[in-house]
Protein backbone atom coordinates (compact mmCIF):
# COMPACT_ATOMS: atom_id res chain seq x y z
CA UNK A 1 0.00 0.00 0.00
CA UNK A 2 1.19 3.42 -1.22
CA UNK A 3 1.72 6.12 1.54
CA UNK A 4 -0.35 9.44 0.53
CA UNK A 5 1.24 12.40 -0.01
CA UNK A 6 1.20 15.07 1.78
CA UNK A 7 0.04 18.16 -0.10
CA UNK A 8 1.11 22.51 0.94
CA UNK A 9 -1.77 23.75 2.11
CA UNK A 10 -3.53 26.32 0.23
CA UNK A 11 -2.59 29.70 0.73
CA UNK A 12 -6.02 31.21 1.69
CA UNK A 13 -7.51 34.05 -0.89
CA UNK A 14 -6.36 37.44 0.59
CA UNK A 15 -3.25 36.27 1.84
CA UNK A 16 0.41 36.68 0.81
CA UNK A 17 1.80 32.95 0.45
CA UNK A 18 4.54 32.68 3.02
CA UNK A 19 7.84 32.36 1.55
CA UNK A 20 8.47 28.69 1.05
CA UNK A 21 11.58 27.44 3.05
CA UNK A 22 14.54 26.70 1.46
CA UNK A 23 14.58 23.00 1.37
CA UNK A 24 18.14 21.34 3.01
CA UNK A 25 20.21 20.45 0.21
CA UNK A 26 20.60 16.85 0.20
CA UNK A 27 23.62 15.32 0.95
CA UNK A 28 25.54 13.59 -1.40
CA UNK A 29 26.28 10.07 0.25
CA UNK A 30 29.59 9.64 1.04
CA UNK A 31 31.24 7.40 -1.47
CA UNK A 32 33.15 4.66 0.29
CA UNK A 33 37.26 5.14 0.14
CA UNK A 34 39.31 2.72 -2.24
CA UNK A 35 41.74 2.58 0.35
CA UNK A 36 42.06 0.25 3.21
CA UNK A 37 43.88 2.38 4.98
CA UNK A 38 43.03 5.47 6.45
CA UNK A 39 43.99 9.07 5.38
CA UNK A 40 46.62 9.62 8.50
CA UNK A 41 48.09 6.63 7.91
CA UNK A 42 48.15 6.33 4.00
CA UNK A 43 50.02 10.35 5.29
CA UNK A 44 52.59 8.83 8.06
CA UNK A 45 53.48 6.00 5.69
CA UNK A 46 54.12 8.45 2.77
CA UNK A 47 56.21 9.96 4.83
CA UNK A 48 58.14 6.84 6.00
CA UNK A 49 58.18 5.70 1.90
CA UNK A 50 59.69 9.24 1.31
CA UNK A 51 62.73 8.61 4.04
CA UNK A 52 63.22 5.59 3.31
CA UNK A 53 63.66 6.11 -0.48
CA UNK A 54 65.77 9.27 0.02
CA UNK A 55 68.13 6.78 2.98
CA UNK A 56 68.04 4.01 0.04
CA UNK A 57 69.26 6.80 -2.77
CA UNK A 58 72.04 8.60 -0.57
CA UNK A 59 74.39 5.78 0.09
CA UNK A 60 75.12 4.86 -3.63
CA UNK A 61 75.16 8.32 -4.68
CA UNK A 62 77.74 9.48 -1.80
CA UNK A 63 80.22 6.08 -2.68
CA UNK A 64 79.81 6.76 -6.14
CA UNK A 65 80.91 10.46 -6.00
CA UNK A 66 83.40 9.75 -3.50
CA UNK A 67 85.12 6.86 -5.71
CA UNK A 68 85.60 9.27 -8.47
CA UNK A 69 88.35 11.83 -9.34
CA UNK A 70 86.05 14.31 -10.44
CA UNK A 71 86.69 16.98 -7.25
CA UNK A 72 89.03 18.32 -9.11
CA UNK A 73 87.93 19.49 -11.98
CA UNK A 74 90.73 19.43 -14.85
CA UNK A 75 91.33 23.16 -16.12
CA UNK A 76 90.66 23.45 -20.05
CA UNK A 77 91.57 25.57 -22.65
CA UNK A 78 88.80 27.93 -25.08
CA UNK A 79 88.31 24.86 -27.41
CA UNK A 80 86.68 22.90 -23.96
CA UNK A 81 90.03 20.32 -24.48
CA UNK A 82 91.69 19.44 -21.07
CA UNK A 83 95.62 21.03 -20.06
CA UNK A 84 97.92 18.24 -19.49
CA UNK A 85 98.56 18.21 -15.52
CA UNK A 86 101.89 18.93 -16.45
CA UNK A 87 100.99 22.42 -17.75
CA UNK A 88 98.79 22.94 -14.81
CA UNK A 89 99.98 24.15 -10.99
CA UNK A 90 97.83 22.96 -8.09
CA UNK A 91 96.13 26.25 -7.05
CA UNK A 92 94.79 26.15 -10.87
CA UNK A 93 92.57 22.92 -9.92
CA UNK A 94 89.19 23.73 -8.20
CA UNK A 95 88.02 21.30 -5.81
CA UNK A 96 84.12 20.20 -6.40
CA UNK A 97 82.51 18.88 -3.00
CA UNK A 98 79.56 16.73 -3.26
CA UNK A 99 77.92 19.06 -0.96
CA UNK A 100 74.29 17.54 -0.70
CA UNK A 101 75.32 13.84 -1.16
CA UNK A 102 77.40 14.13 1.19
CA UNK A 103 75.07 16.13 3.94
CA UNK A 104 72.08 13.26 3.28
CA UNK A 105 75.01 10.37 3.57
CA UNK A 106 75.48 11.90 7.20
CA UNK A 107 71.86 12.24 8.06
CA UNK A 108 70.65 8.77 6.67
CA UNK A 109 74.20 6.70 8.18
CA UNK A 110 72.65 5.17 10.98
CA UNK A 111 69.10 4.39 9.16
CA UNK A 112 71.49 3.26 6.25
CA UNK A 113 74.09 0.80 8.61
CA UNK A 114 70.99 -0.30 10.57
CA UNK A 115 69.32 -1.51 7.37
CA UNK A 116 72.52 -2.84 5.88
CA UNK A 117 71.61 -0.30 3.05
CA UNK A 118 75.21 1.89 3.32
CA UNK A 119 76.59 0.18 0.12
CA UNK A 120 77.47 1.32 -3.39
CA UNK A 121 76.46 -1.23 -6.58
CA UNK A 122 79.76 -0.95 -8.08
CA UNK A 123 79.38 -4.36 -9.85
CA UNK A 124 82.71 -4.66 -12.06
CA UNK A 125 83.58 -0.96 -11.64
CA UNK A 126 84.70 1.38 -12.52
CA UNK A 127 86.40 -1.25 -14.46
CA UNK A 128 87.28 -4.88 -14.35
CA UNK A 129 90.69 -5.12 -13.09
CA UNK A 130 93.09 -8.20 -11.89
CA UNK A 131 92.76 -10.44 -9.15
CA UNK A 132 94.21 -11.20 -6.24
CA UNK A 133 95.12 -14.60 -4.73
CA UNK A 134 96.65 -15.41 -0.82
CA UNK A 135 98.60 -18.93 -1.34
CA UNK A 136 100.27 -20.19 2.24
CA UNK A 137 102.35 -22.42 3.64
CA UNK A 138 102.28 -23.42 7.45
CA UNK A 139 105.54 -24.93 8.81
CA UNK A 140 105.47 -27.26 11.91
CA UNK A 141 108.28 -26.51 14.98
CA UNK A 142 110.54 -28.97 13.20
CA UNK A 143 110.38 -26.19 10.29
CA UNK A 144 107.83 -28.88 7.90
CA UNK A 145 104.92 -27.75 6.07
CA UNK A 146 102.11 -28.75 7.30
CA UNK A 147 99.77 -27.78 4.85
CA UNK A 148 99.89 -25.32 1.67
CA UNK A 149 96.97 -23.78 0.43
CA UNK A 150 95.25 -20.93 -1.43
CA UNK A 151 92.39 -18.12 -1.69
CA UNK A 152 91.01 -18.67 -3.67
CA UNK A 153 90.91 -22.38 -5.27
CA UNK A 154 88.31 -24.51 -6.90
CA UNK A 155 90.27 -27.60 -6.42
CA UNK A 156 89.56 -27.56 -2.73
CA UNK A 157 86.71 -24.58 -2.23
CA UNK A 158 83.10 -25.97 -3.31
CA UNK A 159 80.97 -25.39 -3.65
CA UNK A 160 81.29 -22.13 -5.97
CA UNK A 161 79.77 -20.02 -2.95
CA UNK A 162 82.75 -21.02 -0.97
CA UNK A 163 85.32 -20.68 -3.71
CA UNK A 164 83.50 -17.16 -4.28
CA UNK A 165 84.09 -15.85 -0.37
CA UNK A 166 88.14 -16.85 -0.01
CA UNK A 167 88.09 -15.02 -3.49
CA UNK A 168 86.27 -11.59 -2.17
CA UNK A 169 88.58 -12.68 0.97
CA UNK A 170 91.61 -12.19 -0.88
CA UNK A 171 90.60 -9.15 -2.58
CA UNK A 172 88.98 -7.36 0.28
CA UNK A 173 91.93 -7.96 2.75
CA UNK A 174 94.00 -5.65 0.37
CA UNK A 175 91.48 -3.34 0.46
CA UNK A 176 93.23 0.34 2.50
CA UNK A 177 90.27 0.09 4.78
CA UNK A 178 91.26 -3.13 6.16
CA UNK A 179 95.26 -2.31 6.84
CA UNK A 180 96.68 -4.89 8.65
CA UNK A 181 94.57 -7.62 7.40
CA UNK A 182 96.85 -10.13 6.06
CA UNK A 183 98.45 -10.41 9.03
CA UNK A 184 95.23 -10.92 10.81
CA UNK A 185 94.72 -13.73 8.23
CA UNK A 186 98.42 -15.69 8.90
CA UNK A 187 97.49 -15.28 12.53
CA UNK A 188 94.09 -17.43 11.65
CA UNK A 189 96.16 -19.90 9.78
CA UNK A 190 98.89 -20.31 11.88
CA UNK A 191 95.96 -21.53 14.90
CA UNK A 192 93.66 -23.08 12.21
CA UNK A 193 96.84 -25.56 11.57
CA UNK A 194 98.80 -25.54 14.93
CA UNK A 195 101.89 -24.21 13.48
CA UNK A 196 104.76 -22.57 14.79
CA UNK A 197 105.55 -20.47 11.36
CA UNK A 198 103.84 -18.97 7.98
CA UNK A 199 104.75 -17.97 5.11
CA UNK A 200 102.07 -15.75 3.37
CA UNK A 201 102.34 -14.57 -0.16
CA UNK A 202 100.19 -11.81 -1.93
CA UNK A 203 99.75 -12.81 -5.61
CA UNK A 204 98.39 -10.37 -8.45
CA UNK A 205 97.06 -12.15 -11.82
CA UNK A 206 96.95 -10.00 -14.64
CA UNK A 207 94.73 -10.19 -16.97
CA UNK A 208 95.31 -10.95 -20.76
CA UNK A 209 94.51 -8.62 -23.59
CA UNK A 210 92.70 -9.91 -26.35
CA UNK A 211 95.62 -10.05 -28.61
CA UNK A 212 97.54 -11.79 -26.31
CA UNK A 213 95.06 -14.50 -26.22
CA UNK A 214 95.13 -14.76 -29.74
CA UNK A 215 98.28 -15.22 -29.78
CA UNK A 216 98.05 -18.45 -27.90
CA UNK A 217 98.52 -16.87 -23.96
CA UNK A 218 96.36 -19.15 -21.68
CA UNK A 219 94.93 -16.68 -19.10
CA UNK A 220 96.40 -18.98 -16.78
CA UNK A 221 99.89 -18.99 -17.48
CA UNK A 222 102.22 -18.80 -15.34
CA UNK A 223 103.73 -15.08 -16.65
CA UNK A 224 100.43 -13.59 -15.70
CA UNK A 225 101.08 -14.28 -11.86
CA UNK A 226 102.91 -11.57 -9.48
CA UNK A 227 103.89 -12.28 -6.34
CA UNK A 228 103.47 -8.27 -4.76
CA UNK A 229 104.09 -9.20 -0.62
CA UNK A 230 105.10 -11.95 0.95
CA UNK A 231 104.60 -12.12 5.20
CA UNK A 232 106.62 -14.21 7.08
CA UNK A 233 104.53 -14.83 10.74
CA UNK A 234 106.04 -17.08 14.00
CA UNK A 235 103.10 -17.69 16.36
CA UNK A 236 103.28 -15.51 19.11
CA UNK A 237 106.21 -13.21 18.13
CA UNK A 238 103.56 -10.62 16.88
CA UNK A 239 105.95 -9.52 14.49
CA UNK A 240 106.40 -10.10 10.81
CA UNK A 241 109.17 -9.54 8.17
CA UNK A 242 107.67 -8.27 4.65
CA UNK A 243 109.76 -9.43 1.60
CA UNK A 244 108.28 -6.56 -1.07
CA UNK A 245 109.53 -3.48 1.20
CA UNK A 246 107.31 -2.80 4.69
CA UNK A 247 103.99 -2.39 2.95
CA UNK A 248 101.61 -4.97 3.71
CA UNK A 249 98.56 -3.14 2.50
CA UNK A 250 97.97 -4.50 -1.44
CA UNK A 251 97.27 -1.39 -3.89
CA UNK A 252 94.31 -2.24 -6.26
CA UNK A 253 92.65 -4.97 -4.21
CA UNK A 254 88.76 -3.97 -4.50
CA UNK A 255 85.25 -5.19 -5.49
CA UNK B 1 44.31 34.00 -9.77
CA UNK B 2 41.38 31.97 -8.77
CA UNK B 3 41.50 29.50 -11.76
CA UNK B 4 45.07 29.07 -11.25
CA UNK B 5 44.95 27.95 -7.44
CA UNK B 6 41.77 25.57 -8.88
CA UNK B 7 44.11 24.27 -10.89
CA UNK B 8 46.79 24.06 -8.74
CA UNK B 9 44.48 22.06 -6.22
CA UNK B 10 43.30 20.08 -8.92
CA UNK B 11 46.88 18.73 -9.61
CA UNK B 12 47.71 18.32 -5.98
CA UNK B 13 44.41 16.12 -5.68
CA UNK B 14 44.87 14.05 -8.95
CA UNK B 15 48.26 13.49 -7.53
CA UNK B 16 47.41 12.27 -4.47
CA UNK B 17 45.02 9.78 -6.20
CA UNK B 18 48.13 8.85 -8.25
CA UNK B 19 50.27 8.29 -5.13
CA UNK B 20 47.48 6.43 -3.25
CA UNK B 21 47.49 4.28 -6.55
CA UNK B 22 50.77 3.53 -6.69
CA UNK B 23 51.54 3.02 -2.90
CA UNK B 24 48.40 1.56 -1.10
CA UNK B 25 46.04 -0.17 -4.11
CA UNK B 26 45.79 -3.32 -2.33
CA UNK B 27 47.07 -6.31 -4.58
CA UNK B 28 47.39 -9.74 -4.57
CA UNK B 29 49.91 -11.32 -2.71
CA UNK B 30 50.90 -13.94 -5.28
CA UNK B 31 54.18 -11.92 -6.15
CA UNK B 32 55.48 -11.53 -2.85
CA UNK B 33 54.60 -15.04 -1.94
CA UNK B 34 56.92 -15.83 -5.08
CA UNK B 35 59.27 -13.55 -4.27
CA UNK B 36 59.42 -15.21 -0.53
CA UNK B 37 60.07 -18.85 -1.50
CA UNK B 38 62.76 -17.82 -3.32
CA UNK B 39 64.44 -15.84 -1.38
CA UNK B 40 64.19 -17.80 1.50
CA UNK B 41 65.42 -20.39 -0.49
CA UNK B 42 68.46 -18.36 -1.78
CA UNK B 43 69.37 -17.10 1.99
CA UNK B 44 69.25 -21.01 3.30
CA UNK B 45 71.78 -21.28 0.89
CA UNK B 46 73.60 -18.88 1.44
CA UNK B 47 74.00 -19.14 4.90
CA UNK B 48 74.19 -23.37 4.78
CA UNK B 49 77.65 -22.19 2.97
CA UNK B 50 78.93 -20.81 5.89
CA UNK B 51 78.75 -23.61 7.85
CA UNK B 52 81.96 -25.10 5.47
CA UNK B 53 84.12 -22.58 7.39
CA UNK B 54 82.18 -20.85 10.05
CA UNK B 55 84.51 -20.37 12.68
CA UNK B 56 87.15 -18.73 9.83
CA UNK B 57 84.77 -16.24 8.84
CA UNK B 58 82.12 -15.56 11.13
CA UNK B 59 83.63 -16.68 14.38
CA UNK B 60 84.89 -14.02 16.95
CA UNK B 61 88.61 -14.81 15.92
CA UNK B 62 88.53 -16.32 12.28
CA UNK B 63 90.36 -14.64 9.21
CA UNK B 64 88.90 -11.12 9.98
CA UNK B 65 88.90 -10.59 14.02
CA UNK B 66 85.82 -8.97 15.50
CA UNK B 67 88.13 -6.76 17.57
CA UNK B 68 90.10 -5.74 14.23
CA UNK B 69 86.61 -5.05 12.12
CA UNK B 70 85.47 -2.99 15.02
CA UNK B 71 88.29 -0.44 14.47
CA UNK B 72 87.70 -0.64 10.98
CA UNK B 73 83.53 0.66 11.86
CA UNK B 74 85.23 3.54 14.15
CA UNK B 75 85.38 6.95 12.51
CA UNK B 76 88.49 8.76 12.97
CA UNK B 77 89.21 10.64 15.82
CA UNK B 78 88.70 14.40 15.81
CA UNK B 79 89.63 17.16 17.92
CA UNK B 80 85.87 17.20 19.26
CA UNK B 81 86.46 13.38 19.63
CA UNK B 82 90.13 12.42 20.26
CA UNK B 83 88.57 8.42 21.28
CA UNK B 84 85.82 6.95 19.29
CA UNK B 85 83.90 4.20 19.64
CA UNK B 86 82.97 1.94 16.48
CA UNK B 87 79.71 2.65 15.15
CA UNK B 88 76.72 1.56 16.95
CA UNK B 89 74.85 1.23 14.14
CA UNK B 90 77.00 -1.12 12.24
CA UNK B 91 75.30 -3.76 14.44
CA UNK B 92 75.90 -8.17 14.24
CA UNK B 93 74.32 -10.65 16.68
CA UNK B 94 77.96 -12.21 15.91
CA UNK B 95 80.14 -8.82 17.34
CA UNK B 96 78.96 -10.52 20.86
CA UNK B 97 79.35 -14.37 20.39
CA UNK B 98 82.79 -15.00 22.08
CA UNK B 99 82.49 -19.51 21.92
CA UNK B 100 82.43 -22.06 19.27
CA UNK B 101 79.43 -23.63 20.98
CA UNK B 102 77.04 -20.60 20.54
CA UNK B 103 78.28 -19.78 17.22
CA UNK B 104 76.87 -23.16 16.16
CA UNK B 105 73.64 -22.74 18.38
CA UNK B 106 72.91 -19.66 16.89
CA UNK B 107 73.78 -20.38 13.03
CA UNK B 108 71.96 -23.56 13.33
CA UNK B 109 68.93 -21.48 14.51
CA UNK B 110 70.01 -19.29 11.76
CA UNK B 111 69.48 -22.11 9.62
CA UNK B 112 65.90 -23.09 11.09
CA UNK B 113 64.84 -19.23 10.57
CA UNK B 114 65.86 -19.39 6.74
CA UNK B 115 63.91 -22.91 5.99
CA UNK B 116 60.98 -21.82 7.90
CA UNK B 117 61.27 -18.75 5.57
CA UNK B 118 61.46 -20.65 2.60
CA UNK B 119 59.03 -23.10 2.98
CA UNK B 120 56.62 -20.32 4.49
CA UNK B 121 55.67 -22.14 8.02
CA UNK B 122 55.02 -18.75 10.51
CA UNK B 123 56.17 -16.43 7.85
CA UNK B 124 55.64 -13.57 9.33
CA UNK B 125 57.32 -13.56 12.05
CA UNK B 126 60.64 -15.50 10.06
CA UNK B 127 60.51 -12.90 7.61
CA UNK B 128 61.52 -10.40 10.73
CA UNK B 129 63.83 -12.90 12.17
CA UNK B 130 65.02 -13.53 8.77
CA UNK B 131 65.83 -10.12 7.85
CA UNK B 132 67.72 -9.42 11.53
CA UNK B 133 70.30 -12.68 10.55
CA UNK B 134 70.91 -12.05 7.25
CA UNK B 135 71.82 -8.41 8.08
CA UNK B 136 73.75 -9.93 11.15
CA UNK B 137 76.66 -12.11 8.98
CA UNK B 138 76.49 -9.53 6.27
CA UNK B 139 78.01 -7.15 8.89
CA UNK B 140 80.32 -9.51 10.16
CA UNK B 141 81.78 -10.23 6.69
CA UNK B 142 82.14 -6.59 5.56
CA UNK B 143 84.21 -5.38 4.86
CA UNK B 144 86.46 -9.00 4.40
CA UNK B 145 84.30 -11.15 2.29
CA UNK B 146 80.96 -9.80 1.39
CA UNK B 147 80.31 -9.54 -2.02
CA UNK B 148 76.48 -8.51 -4.25
CA UNK B 149 75.05 -11.20 -2.94
CA UNK B 150 74.67 -10.28 0.56
CA UNK B 151 73.08 -6.82 -0.59
CA UNK B 152 70.74 -8.32 -2.75
CA UNK B 153 70.26 -11.11 -0.04
CA UNK B 154 69.27 -8.38 2.44
CA UNK B 155 66.90 -6.12 -0.09
CA UNK B 156 65.01 -8.78 -0.62
CA UNK B 157 64.51 -9.70 2.92
CA UNK B 158 63.85 -6.28 4.49
CA UNK B 159 60.61 -6.22 2.01
CA UNK B 160 59.85 -9.40 2.68
CA UNK B 161 58.95 -8.21 6.33
CA UNK B 162 57.14 -5.70 4.91
CA UNK B 163 54.11 -7.11 3.55
CA UNK B 164 52.04 -11.33 4.20
CA UNK B 165 54.80 -13.33 2.16
CA UNK B 166 53.25 -16.20 3.65
CA UNK B 167 50.20 -15.55 2.19
CA UNK B 168 50.12 -18.06 -1.25
CA UNK B 169 53.07 -20.69 -1.85
CA UNK B 170 53.46 -21.77 2.04
CA UNK B 171 52.90 -24.12 4.39
CA UNK B 172 50.71 -21.28 6.35
CA UNK B 173 48.40 -21.36 3.42
CA UNK B 174 47.76 -24.90 3.76
CA UNK B 175 47.70 -25.29 7.54
CA UNK B 176 44.66 -22.26 7.12
CA UNK B 177 42.92 -25.02 4.51
CA UNK B 178 43.80 -28.27 6.59
CA UNK B 179 41.84 -26.14 9.88
CA UNK B 180 39.05 -25.43 7.24
CA UNK B 181 39.86 -22.16 6.16
CA UNK B 182 39.17 -22.05 2.26
CA UNK B 183 38.94 -18.41 1.25
CA UNK B 184 41.29 -17.11 -1.34
CA UNK B 185 43.99 -14.70 0.79
CA UNK B 186 42.53 -10.96 0.55
CA UNK B 187 44.45 -8.30 -1.81
CA UNK B 188 46.62 -6.75 1.11
CA UNK B 189 47.82 -2.76 0.64
CA UNK B 190 50.98 -3.77 2.40
CA UNK B 191 51.62 -6.71 -0.48
CA UNK B 192 51.57 -3.90 -2.75
CA UNK B 193 53.93 -1.49 -0.29
CA UNK B 194 56.69 -4.28 -0.28
CA UNK B 195 56.39 -4.82 -4.00
CA UNK B 196 56.77 -1.34 -4.91
CA UNK B 197 59.71 -0.44 -2.57
CA UNK B 198 61.47 -3.19 -3.94
CA UNK B 199 60.79 -1.83 -7.12
CA UNK B 200 61.85 1.83 -6.45
CA UNK B 201 65.03 0.04 -4.43
CA UNK B 202 66.11 -2.50 -7.56
CA UNK B 203 65.69 0.85 -9.75
CA UNK B 204 68.33 2.66 -7.38
CA UNK B 205 70.56 -0.23 -7.56
CA UNK B 206 71.26 -0.39 -11.29
CA UNK B 207 71.01 3.16 -11.89
CA UNK B 208 74.13 3.56 -9.45
CA UNK B 209 75.82 0.16 -11.36
CA UNK B 210 75.08 1.75 -14.39
CA UNK B 211 76.67 4.91 -13.34
CA UNK B 212 79.73 3.84 -11.73
CA UNK B 213 80.35 1.41 -14.89
CA UNK B 214 79.82 5.04 -16.86
CA UNK B 215 82.56 5.80 -15.28
CA UNK B 216 85.27 3.77 -15.83
CA UNK B 217 87.57 3.80 -19.24
CA UNK B 218 86.82 -0.10 -19.99
CA UNK B 219 82.55 0.67 -19.82
CA UNK B 220 83.08 3.71 -22.04
CA UNK B 221 85.60 2.32 -24.39
CA UNK B 222 83.72 -0.98 -24.94
CA UNK B 223 86.00 -3.45 -23.91
CA UNK B 224 85.14 -4.58 -20.14
CA UNK B 225 83.31 -7.25 -21.01
CA UNK B 226 86.01 -8.77 -22.41
CA UNK B 227 87.84 -8.30 -19.37
CA UNK B 228 85.17 -9.50 -16.64
CA UNK B 229 85.21 -12.61 -19.09
CA UNK B 230 89.12 -12.64 -18.93
CA UNK B 231 89.18 -13.03 -15.50
CA UNK B 232 90.49 -16.34 -14.86
CA UNK B 233 89.42 -16.39 -10.89
CA UNK B 234 85.84 -15.44 -12.33
CA UNK B 235 85.47 -17.97 -15.15
CA UNK B 236 83.29 -20.64 -14.87
CA UNK B 237 83.26 -21.64 -18.49
CA UNK B 238 85.74 -20.46 -20.68
CA UNK B 239 84.79 -16.67 -22.70
CA UNK B 240 88.26 -16.29 -24.15
CA UNK B 241 86.79 -17.02 -27.19
CA UNK B 242 85.27 -13.68 -27.29
CA UNK B 243 88.83 -12.50 -28.12
CA UNK B 244 88.09 -12.38 -31.46
CA UNK B 245 85.26 -10.94 -31.58
CA UNK B 246 85.65 -7.43 -30.67
CA UNK B 247 82.52 -5.80 -31.91
CA UNK B 248 80.50 -8.36 -30.18
CA UNK B 249 82.51 -7.52 -26.58
CA UNK B 250 82.03 -3.78 -27.75
CA UNK B 251 78.10 -4.04 -27.85
CA UNK B 252 77.60 -6.94 -24.95
CA UNK B 253 79.75 -3.52 -22.93
CA UNK B 254 77.56 -0.95 -24.37
CA UNK B 255 74.03 -2.68 -23.84
CA UNK B 256 74.88 -3.12 -19.96
CA UNK B 257 75.50 0.08 -19.28
CA UNK B 258 72.71 1.38 -21.06
CA UNK B 259 70.14 -1.28 -20.03
CA UNK B 260 71.31 -0.48 -16.33
CA UNK B 261 71.47 3.41 -16.67
CA UNK B 262 68.19 3.61 -18.48
CA UNK B 263 66.09 0.52 -16.41
CA UNK B 264 64.50 2.92 -14.04
CA UNK B 265 62.60 4.84 -16.88
CA UNK B 266 62.26 1.62 -19.11
CA UNK B 267 60.97 -0.76 -16.58
CA UNK B 268 57.52 1.07 -16.01
CA UNK B 269 56.57 1.21 -19.19
CA UNK B 270 54.15 -1.74 -20.20
CA UNK B 271 55.35 -2.20 -23.78
CA UNK B 272 59.31 -2.56 -22.51
CA UNK B 273 59.05 -3.68 -19.54
CA UNK B 274 59.05 -7.36 -20.82
CA UNK B 275 62.18 -6.46 -22.96
CA UNK B 276 63.86 -4.84 -19.79
CA UNK B 277 63.03 -7.73 -17.20
CA UNK B 278 64.08 -10.40 -20.51
CA UNK B 279 67.86 -8.23 -20.74
CA UNK B 280 68.03 -8.85 -16.58
CA UNK B 281 67.46 -12.71 -17.14
CA UNK B 282 70.14 -12.93 -19.87
CA UNK B 283 72.62 -10.39 -17.97
CA UNK B 284 72.22 -11.72 -14.36
CA UNK B 285 72.09 -15.80 -15.99
CA UNK B 286 75.26 -14.76 -18.16
CA UNK B 287 76.97 -13.60 -14.82
CA UNK B 288 75.12 -16.62 -12.74
CA UNK B 289 76.40 -19.31 -15.56
CA UNK B 290 80.14 -17.72 -17.31
CA UNK B 291 81.52 -15.71 -14.35
CA UNK B 292 80.48 -18.02 -11.61
CA UNK B 293 78.36 -15.88 -9.38
CA UNK B 294 74.78 -18.55 -9.57
CA UNK B 295 73.73 -17.22 -6.40
CA UNK B 296 73.89 -13.74 -7.52
CA UNK B 297 72.99 -14.03 -10.23
CA UNK B 298 69.56 -15.70 -9.43
CA UNK B 299 69.39 -13.10 -6.49
CA UNK B 300 69.17 -10.29 -8.82
CA UNK B 301 66.74 -12.21 -11.20
CA UNK B 302 64.34 -13.03 -7.87
CA UNK B 303 64.33 -9.19 -7.45
CA UNK B 304 63.48 -8.31 -11.27
CA UNK B 305 60.16 -10.61 -9.98
CA UNK B 306 58.67 -7.61 -8.38
CA UNK B 307 57.50 -6.29 -11.75
CA UNK B 308 55.83 -9.51 -12.77
CA UNK B 309 51.81 -9.13 -12.26
CA UNK B 310 50.18 -11.14 -9.64
CA UNK B 311 47.65 -12.67 -12.33
CA UNK B 312 51.11 -14.27 -13.98
CA UNK B 313 52.65 -15.37 -11.08
CA UNK B 314 49.28 -16.68 -10.15
CA UNK B 315 49.30 -18.55 -14.00
CA UNK B 316 52.78 -19.66 -13.34
CA UNK B 317 52.25 -21.09 -9.94
CA UNK B 318 48.98 -22.01 -9.07
CA UNK B 319 48.82 -25.29 -11.23
CA UNK B 320 52.23 -26.69 -9.23
CA UNK B 321 50.71 -25.16 -5.89
CA UNK B 322 47.19 -26.62 -6.36
CA UNK B 323 48.98 -30.31 -6.73
CA UNK B 324 51.29 -29.25 -3.44
CA UNK B 325 47.68 -28.46 -1.61
CA UNK B 326 45.94 -31.94 -2.85
CA UNK B 327 48.30 -34.11 -1.98
CA UNK B 328 49.60 -32.56 1.15
CA UNK B 329 45.81 -31.71 2.42
CA UNK B 330 43.75 -33.34 -0.01
CA UNK B 331 41.96 -30.31 -1.47
CA UNK B 332 42.92 -28.50 -5.10
CA UNK B 333 43.65 -24.83 -4.16
CA UNK B 334 46.15 -22.17 -5.43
Amino acid sequence: MSKPIPTRPEPQSGQKPAPAAPAPKPKAPRKPSPWPWAPWVRVLVSLLIVFHIAAVFSAPWFLDLRGRDLYALPPRDAQGVTIPPQLVRPEQLEFEMPVLADGLARFFTHYDNLLFLNNGYEFFSPDPIWSHLIEFTVFDAANQPIVEGRFPDRRDQWPRLLYHRYMMLAEQSGDAELDGAPLKIADWLLQEYDGQRLTLRWVRHHLLQQQAVLDGKSPNDQSTYEVVATIERRRGEGTATVGAGDQIVVPGGGR
Amino acid sequence: MRATLAAGRDYVGELWQAWNRFWFAPADPATLSLIRLLAGGMLFYTHLIWSRDLAGFIGPEGYIPVDFLRQVHTPPPTAELPNPAPLWSVWSLFFWIKSTWLLWTVHILALVVFLCLFVGLFSRTTAVLGFLLAVSYAHRVTPGSFFGLDKANCMLALYLMLGPCGARYSLDRLWKLRKGKDADPLPSPSANLAIRLLQIHLCIVYLFSGLAKAGGASWRGGSAVWWAAASYEYQSLDLTWLAGWPMLVALLTHVTVFWEVFYCCLVWNRFTRPLVLWMAVAIHGGIALFLGMITFGLAMIFANLAFVQPATVRAWMDPVARRVSLALVGRRVG
